[in-house]
């Protein structure tokens, strides 16, 4: 059963990079979508210069799942025939997954709020929707990119080899 | 005219009565003219600034309630205006000037005329309300002065008349007829007169 | 730069805090963010202002909300501007689903049916049914409620208005003692609501509403030489003795008693109006300016209830304004005084 207690650290570095990624995604998505949804109900014909402001919070969660699959690569569960990992290198991809989860959840909630944001600005001043709206969110990405970076580099430093 | 006329010394006498009559009621009746035409100008330059003071009141006045009317939310006007809380009644008497009767006015006001609160209402209607209370006093006083005005009018008109009809018309007349009577006297006093002579000369031959 | 905005960013020496962002109104938020362009602004009214005469000036309405036809009379626009108002209150009431909030903006329109319907009462007039019907009691239970002199089925904080305004009227049978009562139980009950609701947004408003008032009350107080004392309202920041004590001293005592506080422009615009030209428009005006430039402060808030409520503020203060705008044309009153007037 212990031996086992590896493998269950790292896949559980791998649920923690999607699922609080995900979340953080989602919730900013959720909150961008319903301003946008707000302005479109009074201005229909601004859909297209809202979209890519609603879109933005969803690559936060694209880079959790990223980092995942990475995990699963590296432990090669997808063929069915995972390597055998200590406790310790279980641990330590665990916590190479925590700066993507951590760093997408808070990312993408406040790009979301700042999207919004930008949203409703736009809803006023239609020419500054890529200047501001969308150009300020982005800047919310450049940590979610950074924290996705780190967890990159963390998993490609660890060597997984048989106990 | 002249036809019907009695020429006697008591018709003379009579006309003579009439005319110093008709003289008397002349002199009466253009002191009359002269004072109803002075109380006239008194009240008429009285009235064209009491009617410009009242005019330019109640522009005022409405004015403001146009603004108070206008700021205020509907339900909040009707609220503070529907129901009326002021009561007034208006009597009228007569008095006599120069024994014209001219109507006075005496009313009964009796209430506040502001009924509302101070939340929700402006301030601009107070004092509408109160400009209203007071230029209605004064609004009372135009209408009691112009119709004392338009009676004296009419009455210095009537006057007017008689004076210029004893004037221009009975006196000369009167006049006419006296030295007419006089005329006919005369002429038949030197008829009179002529016919003795003639007597007297076919006496003497 | 078309225009560069003078006020400072934060004016946190004039206005109190507005409270939090509250995410699960971002849609309505939104949504009134969008609409919010459509407001008329001071350009618009000082244009309109300028309007040659009522003709010219319901042709500028064409485009925008207002528009009335061509030689609508003061009916009409009467008619057309209450239009607006139901329509900005149906979208409040679409967009605020807090029962609390939408009790304490109906709740006014109820207390207003009632004064109207306590007077009818206790004067022995008819009762008919042209009450105004944005508020929280429709008209028609409303009617029935008196007519049949059973107020069971009113809520319980307009039972306690009928209470103290017939009780009110009967101890002096003076009519202004019916609004005096409600006023304090509308009052009361409003606060009560507003901190009922949670958040800062709403105590703050009606307590910069009840200032205003009460700074308003003060100066028509003193401007008649009443002698009504305890008029004013004790939910307020100035403390209602500080008031009192105005009421005997001069104009420019007044305004020195308000230095540094935020009401200082205000007061100072109001003495200066009665003083110079007798007139309360000046001090009216800059009551619906301070309240304004609280709402506007609210633009500040990404997403909560405090920029749908600065909406139906704003937009029911631009009716107003339109109203008075239009009226002022018909009645041929200057451009000046209408300028004097106009606060958005």
């Amino acid at each position: 059963m212990l031996e086992n207690l590896g493998l269950t650290y790292a896949l559980a570095g791998a649920a923690i990079a999607t699922f609080v990624a995900g979340i953080g995604s989602a919730t900013g998505l959720c909150i961008a979508s319903k301003a946008a949804d707000g302005v479109l109900s009074e201005k229909p014909e601004r859909y297209g210069s809202l979209m890519l402001m609603v879109l933005l919070p969803s690559t936060q969660g694209i880079y959790g799942f990223v980092i995942s699959i990475m995990v699963m690569v590296k432990l090669q569960i997808i063929g069915g025939n995972p390597l055998p990992v200590t406790a310790v290198q279980g641990l330590e991809i665990l916590a190479a997954c925590l700066p993507v989860g951590i760093a997408s959840l808070a990312s993408g909630i406040q790009q979301g709020k700042a999207g919004a944001a930008g949203i409703i600005m736009t809803a006023k001043k239609p020419e500054m929707a890529v200047k501001a709206g969308v150009l300020y969110a982005a800047m919310i990405e450049f940590y979610a990119i950074l924290g996705f970076l780190t967890s990159l580099l963390l998993l490609l430093g660890i060597k997984v080899v048989a106990a | 005219m002249q036809g019907n006329i009695n020429a006697t010394r008591m018709e003379l006498l009579r006309l003579r009565r009439r005319v110093s009559l008709a003289e008397r009621g002349h002199k009466l009746l253009s002191d009359k003219r002269d004072e109803i035409s002075r109380q006239l100008i008194l009240i008429s330059r009285q009235l064209g600034m009491l009617r410009k003071e009242v005019e330019q009141e109640l522009v005022e006045t409405s004015r403001r309630f146009v603004m108070a009317r206008a700021t205020m939310e509907p339900e909040h006007i009707r609220a503070a205006m529907d129901v009326p809380t002021k009561t007034f009644s208006l009597a009228i008497n007569f008095a006599s000037i120069m024994s014209v009767r001219v109507p006075r006015f005496t009313k009964d006001i009796a209430g506040e005329i502001i009924s509302y609160g101070f939340a929700n209402t402006s301030g601009e209607l107070d004092i509408a309300l109160r400009g209203l209370e007071k230029v209605f006093d004064r609004l009372l006083e135009l209408a009691e002065k112009e119709k004392q005005a338009q009676l004296l009018a009419d009455e210095l008109q009537k006057t007017r008349r008689r004076v210029n009809v004893l004037e221009h018309v009975v006196i000369p007349e009167l006049g006419e007829m006296i030295r007419f009577i006089y005329a006919k006297l005369a002429e038949a006093e030197r008829d009179n007169i002529s016919r003795l002579m003639k007597i007297a000369d076919i006496i003497r031959a | 730069m078309p225009e560069i905005m003078e006020q400072p960013l934060f004016n946190f020496t004039t206005y109190p805090a507005i409270g939090e962002d509250d995410w699960r109104y971002i849609y309505a938020t939104a949504e009134i963010r969008a609409i919010e362009d459509k407001l008329l602004g001071q350009p618009f009214f000082a244009e309109l202002a300028g309007a040659k005469n009522i003709k010219d000036a319901l042709d500028m309405l064409s485009g925008t909300d207002y528009a009335v036809s061509a030689g609508a009379n003061g009916q009409e626009t009467e008619q057309m501007l209450g239009r607006r108002r139901s329509e900005v209150r149906r979208l409040f009431e679409r967009l605020i689903d807090n029962e609390k909030i939408v009790e304490f903006f109906q709740s006014p329109i109820d207390f207003a049916n009632m004064r109207l319907a306590i007077r009818r009462l206790v004067l022995e007039k008819p009762l008919s049914d042209d009450y105004c019907d944005l508020g929280g009691v429709s008209v028609a239970q409303f009617e029935a409620a008196f007519s049949d002199e059973d107020y069971g089925g009113l809520p319980e904080h307009l039972q306690e208005g009928i209470e103290a305004g017939v009780l009110g009227y009967y101890k002096n049978k003076n009519v202004r003692d019916i609004d005096f009562a409600i006023d304090k139980v509308e009052a009361d009950f409003l606060l009560d609501e507003a901190m009922g609701v949670g958040g800062v947004f709403l105590e703050e408003l009606f307590r910069i509403q009840t200032d205003l008032t009460n700074i308003k009350t003060m100066f028509r107080m003193k401007y008649s030489n009443s002698q009504l004392r305890n008029m004013f309202f004790d939910d307020g920041y100035i403390e209602p003795s500080r008031l009192a004590q105005c009421l005997e001293a001069g104009y420019d005592t007044i305004v020195q008693n308000f230095l540094a506080t935020p009401y200082q422009y205000v007061v100072e615009a109001g003495a200066a109006g009665l003083q110079k030209e007798n007139s309360f428009i000046k001090l009216e005006a800059a009551c619906d300016a301070h309240l304004n430039g609280f709402l506007k402060t609210t633009r500040y808030i990404t997403a909560g209830t405090q920029p749908i409520i600065a909406y139906l503020l704003l937009k029911e203060q631009e009716i107003k304004m339109m109203r008075m705008v239009l009226a002022c044309k018909k009645s041929q009153i200057e451009p000046e005084i209408i300028l004097d007037r106009l606060a958005i």
